[in-house]
């Protein structure tokens, strides 16, 4: 197979921008982290589609979106009670 | 004055143990005290690597200590003329609490894509978190043989606000055999190499000394 390193000019793509970072330094370190449990309830059809939506939005559409937006939803929730 | 070098990454295995123990070894042989925490402490690689150290008698002397928690580190820190943290493999809470705390961050990275783009979102994150670019510094560690590859990642790098350090540690089997023996990789017989690396352990002290005396200033 012929070697094209020598054509290569740079790295496919530039460098992600800014708003591309997930906020990782506002997690728990792994070995800090709870255990989890999981929490199932139902929901009309329309409220899982707006959630979801609102979650992929807001942390990505990949897996534990919806948990980041629940959790966001709860804290929240607990700011405002007191 | 203490001076705080922050080693950290968004995923392990691209040389933060290797840097710090460069550095550390450096600044012992200068004449520094010096210390690592080690926030590996699963795995312990450094404090191991120390252990191993001592049991071969190399010198110089280089503490190393074990921390599950960052401020219990920092409590002992301004007891030394250089601290250096050696990160856990993944960003968390702890990361932004070295940066906060750091003269300088260092990001490792090696040449390959699926290297340089995390190091460069965590750069992104830390600065969003209020660490000054100037404090933000990559260094190419493990890096490839292909010059073009290692040009083309300091100009993907170059695209970025953060500094990139010169110098780099080339990916070597030598150097693991030397690591194994509790040898920093300036401690082995491969001539260009250990110039390559030193040049990038002179940069990282150029480096924290400018954002210390910044900070100070």
């Amino acid at each position: 197979m012929a070697k094209i390193s020598k054509l290569k000019t740079g790295k496919s793509g530039g460098p992600p921008p800014e708003n591309d970072a997930p906020a990782n330094t506002d997690q728990p370190p792994r070995d800090k982290m709870e255990a989890t449990k999981p929490l199932q309830f139902r929901v009309p059809q329309s409220v899982f589609d707006e959630f979801s939506l609102m979650a992929g939005q807001e942390f990505g559409f990949s897996k534990g979106s919806k948990v980041s937006l629940f959790l966001k939803i709860f804290e929240e929730h607990k700011r405002m009670k007191t | 004055m203490t001076y705080i070098i922050g080693m950290v990454s968004q995923k392990g295995g691209v040389g933060k143990s290797t840097i710090a123990r460069l550095i550390a070894r450096e600044a012992a042989e200068g004449g520094l005290s010096v210390k690592v925490a080690d926030l590996d402490h699963q795995q312990e690689t450094t404090a191991k690597w120390q252990r191993r150290r001592a049991a071969n008698n190399i010198q110089p002397e280089i503490r190393v200590e074990t921390f599950q928690n960052v401020r219990s580190a920092l409590k002992e820190a301004n007891n030394f003329d250089l601290y250096i943290f050696d990160g856990a493999p993944h960003t968390s809470t702890d990361t932004k609490l070295v940066a906060q705390n750091a003269s300088l961050v260092v990001i490792p990275t090696s040449d390959s894509d699926e290297d340089l783009e995390p190091a460069v979102l965590l750069a992104h994150d830390l600065k969003r978190e209020g660490i000054s670019p100037d404090c933000i510094a990559f260094a190419l560690s493990l890096v490839s043989d292909s010059k073009n590859e290692l040009e083309a990642a300091r100009d993907y790098l170059r695209r970025t606000p953060y500094q990139i350090l010169d110098g780099e540690i080339p990916f070597r089997t030598g150097f693991r055999q030397a690591l194994a023996e509790g040898r920093a990789v300036t401690e082995t017989r491969y001539k260009s190499l250990v110039s390559r690396a030193d040049r990038l352990a002179q940069s990282i002290i150029d480096a924290a000394a400018s954002a210390g005396e910044r900070r100070v200033a």
